[in-house]
């Protein structure tokens, strides 16, 4: 069923491929879609998916969310030009926006992980700037918290390194 | 977080632009206080650093490109300024510096100026309010750093006499942009001595100080000196941003001046932006010529 599937072509969408997550889960797209991973689109080009692609480091909760963002944003390096952009640009937004909000942490640093693995900048640097984004405006205590990080700095560590912050400010 | 290999924290902190935020970073654990250090690549200083302190600032961040020392609001006796033995260390820990603003800095002197040269890849210079330093520290500072392409220079007095920094930078430097205001020691005829320097500049402005300056009062340039024989056979093709201001001139004689350049119009193709106030002795011709041949003049102003 695989190998039909991988032959299977739908319209203007070119070749399906298989990717198959850690715990089996299956995910037919199309080679398109795909090939945002530079990591996947190396694998086409060298003629590797013919069997489907396993990625044994890639939940498929995970894989769902990556194969969600690539089927939105698999428009965007071939409609350049196309006059119904701007509407769909919009949509993307808020699609990117509504993605990464509503994760919390722990699948926010998986999809992190999982962007990095399969190569795909534009979702790496997404999940990313979330997290900075998360940061912003907050005490050093409110970051280990959020990010269940723990305070390894002697008292006395801890308070020059806050005497050497207080020299350096913003604009 | 603790997952993240170090190349995706990095990946993290590049998207933080806030100070702020990165001084909370680096408090939050080892991890993250190392990897900042090595990152930051801009700082901001003002006053009540004490020397020892800004060597420990110094080698926390070895990767500096940008420092900005700003003691705008502060006097000396209120708080420590950065001295001589301060900017030597910047310079010789920090060797990546491509960027560097000192304001009001008063402690120093063109032995820190000096030390600057050790930055060999020192792009930007901006220099406000530093009345000690002179001529010649600007001049062995040229000597080490070949790749600056902007200098600013502002209220710097002591920045008299010899323009062989001027002539040097015209020679062998690379220099895009030359602002120069409020120095009473520069006179709009030091920069004829700057010779071939004019053809790679994008970007010229230069003011004249404001004491020097009477609107009602003198009709004559005091710098300009009847014996010498100035020479206005400059090129200045890739000009394309030009401030004027409180220049004197003569519309017609000897006594041309910075006004040269609007008569170097056909050279000024590219000029986009021209901004003139209160440049005595502009006349019809000037603007006539100027504005038939620069064709991409975009901005213009009085």
């Amino acid at each position: 069923m695989a190998a039909a599937a991988a032959e299977a072509t739908i319209d203007g969408g070119g070749k399906m491929i298989i990717l198959i997550s850690a715990d089996g889960k299956r995910f037919e797209v199309t080679e398109a879609v795909a090939s945002q991973s530079q990591l996947i689109s190396n694998m086409i080009e060298d003629d590797c998916t013919e069997n489907g692609v396993r990625l044994p480091n890639v939940d498929g909760d995970i894989l769902t969310m990556v194969v969600d963002y690539c089927n939105m944003h698999a428009g965007d390096a071939a409609a350049d030009g196309d006059t119904t952009k701007a509407s769909s640009t919009e949509e993307l937004k808020k699609f990117d926006a509504e993605l990464v909000q509503a994760l919390e942490n722990p699948v926010l640093f998986k999809l992190i992980l999982a962007a990095n693995f399969l190569n795909i900048k534009s979702l790496l640097d997404m999940t990313c700037q979330r997290v900075a984004d998360m940061m912003s405006g907050k005490t050093p205590e409110q970051m280990r918290e959020t990010f269940s990080i723990e305070n390894d700095f002697t008292p006395e560590e801890e308070a020059a390194i806050r005497q050497e912050n207080a020299w350096a400010f913003d604009d | 977080m603790e997952h993240l290999s170090e190349e995706l924290i990095i990946e993290i902190l590049k998207k933080i632009t806030r100070t702020s935020d990165l001084n909370s970073l680096s408090l939050v654990s080892k991890q993250l206080y190392t990897i900042d250090a090595e990152q930051r690549a801009a700082i901001r200083l003002g006053c009540g650093l004490a020397t020892e302190d800004f060597l420990a600032l110094c080698s926390r961040f070895p990767n500096l490109l940008k420092v900005e020392i700003d003691y705008s609001g502060s006097t000396p006796g209120n708080g420590n300024h950065i001295d001589n033995q301060g900017l030597f260390v910047l310079s010789s820990c920090c060797t990546l510096l491509n960027d560097i603003t000192l304001t009001f800095c008063s402690k120093i002197n063109d032995a820190a100026i000096v030390c600057l040269s050790y930055c060999k890849k020192l792009i930007s210079l901006k220099l406000n309010s530093l009345p000690e330093v002179t001529s010649s520290g600007l001049l062995m500072l040229f000597f080490g750093c070949k790749a600056l392409s902007s200098l600013f220079i502002n209220d710097c007095k002591g920045i008299a006499g010899s323009t062989e920094w001027l002539e040097y930078l015209g020679t062998d430097g690379s220099l895009e942009e030359l602002v120069v205001n409020n120095c009473q020691g520069i006179s709009q005829y030091d920069f004829l001595k700057f010779g071939r320097g004019w053809m790679k500049l994008k970007k010229f402005e230069f003011e004249n100080k404001e004491s020097l300056w009477k609107h009602f009062g003198p009709s004559h340039d005091s710098s300009y000196n009847a014996n010498c024989v100035y020479k206005y056979d400059l090129c200045c093709q890739n000009l394309e941003d030009l401030r004027l201001a409180r220049l004197i001139t003569e519309p017609e004689g000897p006594e041309i001046g910075l006004r040269f350049l609007l008569r170097k119009c056909k050279a000024l193709e590219k000029l986009c932006k021209l901004c003139l106030e209160y440049v005595n002795g502009v006349i019809d011709k000037d603007m006539i010529v100027l504005s038939q041949s620069c064709k991409n003049l975009k901005s213009i102003s009085f």
